[in-house]
């Protein structure tokens, strides 16, 4: 199992760092980080053990849990990010949609396997979400700083992240029933780059987080 | 049949680390746009909300001087002729002899008149104490009432001509307007030795023109337009940056012993935030 790979580390890193910055997300919707974050590390690592320890030939069940419940916190958290009302409901019903749609293939086809579909849609929907905070941010008419602004950071990464896993999941079926990508060493190089992109940028989204102050009187004699 | 299966083997390959190189490429530059496009925006949007600071600011600081010009007027009003008439009622009656019955008379209908005069220069000078009569009367009655008061004084004639429809304007606009009339009317009271001073406002669709002429002395403006002597005609600046502040274009022409002639010219939609620089 060790040594772990780097992109692991930087699960690990943003874990801390939500731990760490957790006196500044508590009060709001990032404080959804540091569960979700645990269970990413979990889920890697468990996948890691029980294909390097336990030499079982597929930890797809676990991936086939953990790949809805991601796409589902980063649609929850753009409907909680979105100003307009309607972006919300769109969100809104999409993680509705989403979990029926992933419930209705683990019925039909089993989890067992890893299902491409179900993040292949992910990959598509963030992308999409991605792209409706950016026109957003685009619009609004008031002043933001991106550099200090969390959901700006942890929006690209979750974008560029998905933009470029969005082809191999579209080809995944195809180069895993031909064989095409043994030892998947093509999925590695492109997902545990991207992860360290993503991780990395929701570390910097985690430390841009403000602390609510408060209103502040000064009296001045 | 091989070879085939792993040429297209290839090409997804292929397919698939260019193009995630491409997608990649693309979302930088897209994340790269939003940045620098924020950037832009944000500094416009400072911009904009300095400059509103500035003309709120500058509307405050009218405003301010506005009141005080009211209470100078007044205090000069209340020294120079209520306070005489007063005086003079008091003298009256103070020196009336009791016993001269026609002279009493005569003597009481004076101070009657007198003591009448001051009572309608008193509610006239009531008016002024409202500060917010600019808004509240619109420009044109403003100007009306501005040169009523110097015509008061008698030492100076007033005309005004106005020409097209009337209509009121914003009224943050029409009091950087009438304090830019006041301050004009001031100057020609203190530096033109006029016995006329004339205004014409001309209202028509697109905008209102504002020309203020008098028969004074004159002055030479080649200063105003010398950088270097900055303190020249602080007051003449000063005026043009707040024609500039609500879109308008100031103008100012003098020759020497014919008289000054300032135009202002004002567009009639122009608000604030779209003043030009």
């Amino acid at each position: 199992m060790f040594p772990l790979p780097l992109h692991i580390y930087f699960e690990i890193a943003a874990f801390i760092a939500s731990g760490i910055c957790w006196t500044k997300i508590k009060s709001g919707k990032f404080r959804w980080f540091l569960p979700f974050l645990l269970l990413m590390v979990i889920v890697e690592l468990t996948g890691r053990y029980l294909r390097r320890e336990l030499g079982l030939d597929t930890n797809a069940y676990i991936y086939n849990f953990s790949v809805p419940i991601e796409y589902i916190f980063y649609s929850w958290l753009f409907m909680k990010t979105y100003q307009s009302k309607l972006l919300q409901k769109i969100a809104q019903f999409f993680i509705y949609a989403f979990i029926l749609f992933c419930l209705l293939i683990f019925i039909l086809k089993g989890i067992h396997q890893f299902k491409s579909i179900i993040l292949l849609i992910g990959n598509i929907s963030a992308i999409l979400f991605c792209c409706l905070y950016f026109y957003e941010l685009l619009v609004v008419e008031e002043r933001i700083n991106l550099v200090k602004e969390p959901m700006f950071w942890i929006s690209t990464g979750i974008f560029l992240f998905n933009l470029g896993e969005f082809l191999y999941s579209a080809f995944f079926k195809l180069l895993r029933q031909q064989g095409w990508d043994n030892g998947t060493k093509l999925f590695k190089a492109i997902n545990n780059n991207l992860i360290l992109v993503l991780y990395l940028c929701i570390i910097i989204g985690l430390l841009c987080v403000k602390t609510y102050k408060g209103y502040k009187a000064t009296f001045v004699q | 049949m091989r070879e085939d299966i792993q040429g297209l083997q290839g090409d997804v390959r292929s397919i698939i680390i260019l193009g995630t190189i491409v997608f990649l490429i693309l979302g930088a530059f897209i994340v790269s746009f939003i940045f620098l496009y924020r950037y832009r925006r944000n500094k416009m949007l400072f911009e904009k909300e300095q400059m509103e600071t500035f003309f709120q600011q500058e509307l405050l600081r009218t405003q301010l001087e506005i009141q005080e010009q009211t209470l100078k007027n007044i205090s000069q009003e209340i020294h120079d002729n209520i306070g005489q008439m007063l005086s003079l009622a008091k003298l009256n009656l103070a020196t009336t002899n009791i016993e001269q019955k026609e002279v009493v008379q005569q003597k009481i209908n004076d101070s009657h008149h007198l003591i009448s005069k001051a009572i309608q220069d008193l509610r006239d000078l009531s008016r002024s104490f409202n500060t917010d009569y600019v808004s509240e009367m619109g420009l044109l009655r403003s100007i009306e009432y501005e040169l009523e008061m110097i015509q008061k004084t008698g030492t100076i004639k007033t005309k005004l001509d106005v020409t097209g429809p009337v209509y009121k304007l914003d009224p943050q606009k029409e009091l950087i307007l009438f304090r830019i009339v006041q301050e004009t009317l001031n100057n020609v009271i203190k530096h033109a030795n006029a016995d006329t001073v004339s205004i014409m406002i001309a209202y028509n669709s697109a905008n209102i023109t504002l020309r203020i002429s008098d028969n004074g002395c004159g002055f030479d403006l080649v200063p105003l337009n010398e950088n270097a002597n900055a303190k020249f005609g602080l007051g003449i600046r000063n005026m043009h940056n707040r024609a500039k502040l609500i879109g308008a274009d100031f103008s100012i022409s003098s020759m020497i012993s014919k008289g000054t002639e300032v135009i202002i010219q004002s567009p009639k939609d122009e608000t604030n935030g779209n003043a030009k620089n």
